[in-house]
């Protein structure tokens, strides 16, 4: 008679439970969290946690450039939110900012470009992107599904790196910060959630002949320089795309970002449209989650 | 066939291990002062300063390197071809294992790490 | 129509391999690389440039399919493979390799031993860190195994 008990009772839980499974984004959202503690904590005082989290920089260095007390929101602004000499250097090229005319551009595009204004109706969306597609198992970056709707709409795929798709993005980021978007990726189904560990799993293994993952700078060494770059945390690294980069002269998109950081790592970059680069993409995204849209922005 | 192996095991270690040594060294060390300085080649100075030396702009996400001359040859050059024996996650890359300095180089390296105080 | 099925059905079946080969499993060839002494099998001193070459061949083309084959300033390990294949049939002792970088075409000569030593261990060593880094990532991970 107990057996019977505990045996509906246990089938009970485990139901409830299933229930619950609803939840598939629980791993990703202990995976931020704790990604968010571990850097507010880094960046509380880098001066006094030296010996924990910058033992190679000098007390000079740390004290005369490194800000105290990064909060959440201050993480969009990546390497300019702890660094005081990028941060001048960031508020005076923002006084005249380079990627205006893209913006303008990318509305253009917006209004005369078959098929767009119906597939994105609503063009404060940029903050909703990637999305996992469960019809064909595929994660789609933005860039992706602009060109999903170009080909729907009869038209060649536009370059997913740079030109026409970055410009109609800046025209997206630009109109979702207008609106006061947050960064929000949703994993709604086991097969995204399947996405979410592999991107994850990619952006923490080492790779190239440098055997770099994307984390020994970026979570491991975020805070710390590589010459006089200082390297950006993963937290607020996706917030600000298309980016307009001084080394690029224009505007990227995310995948451009990417390539070129695969090849310092010593290895062949995927290719811009493929799922490996997808998938990276929407771990990236999910780790910015609740951080406000920022883009376009302005990055070294 | 032994002995002749071991005999050229052992003046490849007193190879390796006279390169702090000997005084026609200088050329040496300095192809290794060029490899640490050159970004398309060690590019060592991405992450390490070095104590008394004048590096242009290391960065910091290795330690300033100091003291090395008083390590064995075979402990620097063990951990320019491989660091990750001690750390698997490393930030610094095995520049030995995975084909980027060759034996000559590294070797280069190490008698110019060995003049570091 | 029977050929069209068939022709279908290959072409479906060698996309599906080539999507998940792409996801950096440990495959039967990783398995084979993992258990290669780099060093031993790209000494050209020891080997001969011919038998270090072959290893390259043999093993780089599977870097090349799970996405994890070595670039070096431009250079991926197929040019070098290519241009060191040329070099050693002719008993050069300098290869010259022809890339593109930035849309500009571009060169760098190489002695052989070295580049030859090189294209081996790019591509046995590639193959190796995929086997690696499935016992090393999580200690990257704030919150896993990534202790501060």
């Amino acid at each position: 008679m107990i057996k019977k008990v505990v045996t509906a009772s246990v089938l009970a839980l485990v139901g409830v439970a299933a229930l619950n499974a609803g939840t598939y984004n629980a791993q990703a959202e202990k995976d931020r969290q704790a990604l968010v503690k571990y850097f507010e904590k880094k960046f509380a005082n880098p001066e006094k946690s030296k010996n924990q989290f910058f033992p190679y920089t000098s007390d000079k260095e740390l004290k005369d450039n490194y800000a105290k007390g990064l909060k959440f929101n201050d993480f969009r602004l990546g390497s300019y939110a702890f660094s005081k000499e990028g941060k001048s250097q960031y508020d005076e090229l923002n006084e005249m900012p380079p990627y205006e005319d893209n913006v303008d551009a990318g509305e253009e595009l917006y209004n005369s470009t078959k098929g767009i204004k119906q597939c994105f109706p609503d063009p404060a969306i940029a903050g909703e992107y990637p999305k996992f597609d469960d019809k064909s198992g595929k994660v789609v970056t933005l860039e992706a599904a602009i060109n999903d709707c170009l080909k729907a709409n009869g038209q060649k795929p536009w370059n997913m790196k740079k030109g026409k798709l970055a410009d109609l993005e800046a025209y997206f980021a630009a109109k979702s910060k207008e609106a006061g978007k947050k960064v929000d990726i949703k994993i709604q189904s086991k097969a995204a959630a399947a996405a979410y560990e592999s991107g994850k799993k990619i952006y923490y293994s080492q790779r190239g002949y440098l055997k770099l993952s994307c984390a020994t700078c970026h979570v491991q060494g975020a805070g710390e320089r590589v010459r006089r770059e200082y390297l950006s945390p993963l937290l607020g690294h996706t917030t600000h795309f298309p980016v307009y980069r001084l080394k690029w002269q224009g505007l990227g998109t995310m995948e451009r970002r990417i390539g070129g950081c695969e090849k310092n790592q010593g290895e062949n970059p995927h290719k811009a449209n493929s799922q490996w680069v997808a998938k990276m993409i929407y771990f990236m995204s999910y780790m910015s989650n609740g951080l406000p849209v920022d883009g376009p922005d302005i990055r070294k | 066939m032994q002995r002749m192996k071991l005999f050229l095991a052992a003046s490849a270690m007193a190879g390796l291990l006279s390169v702090g040594a000997s005084a026609g060294n200088a050329d040496l060390v300095k192809q290794g002062e060029k490899i640490f300085n050159t970004k398309k080649i060690g590019n060592c100075l991405a992450c390490h300063a070095v104590n008394g030396k004048n590096i242009n702009n290391p960065g910091t996400l290795g330690p300033k390197l100091q003291g090395l001359s008083a390590w064995p040859a075979e402990a620097l050059y063990a951990k320019v071809y491989n660091p990750y024996t001690t750390n698997p996650i490393s930030a610094m890359p095995p520049f030995g294992l995975n084909g980027v300095l060759d034996d000559h180089q590294i070797k280069a390296v190490v008698a110019y790490l060995k003049t570091v105080k | 129509m029977k050929t069209m099925i068939k022709v279908a059905t290959i072409l479906g079946l060698g996309a599906a391999l080539a999507i998940s080969a792409s996801a950096e499993e440990v495959t039967p060839m990783v398995k084979e690389a993992a258990k290669l002494d780099v060093k031993k099998v790209c000494d050209v001193k020891a080997n001969g440039l011919k038998k270090v070459l072959a290893v390259a061949e043999k093993y780089n083309p599977e870097a090349v399919k799970l996405g994890v084959e070595f670039k070096r300033l431009g250079i991926t390990n197929s040019v070098y493979i290519k241009g060191l294949k040329k070099a050693i049939a002719k008993k050069e002792k300098k290869v010259t390799l022809h890339y593109k970088a930035k849309g500009k075409k571009k060169q760098k000569t190489f002695p052989v031993d070295y580049a030859t030593w090189r294209a081996c261990t790019f591509a046995v060593r590639s193959l190796q860190q995929v086997d690696e880094a499935q016992k090393t990532w999580r200690l990257a991970v704030p919150g896993d195994g990534y202790k501060f």
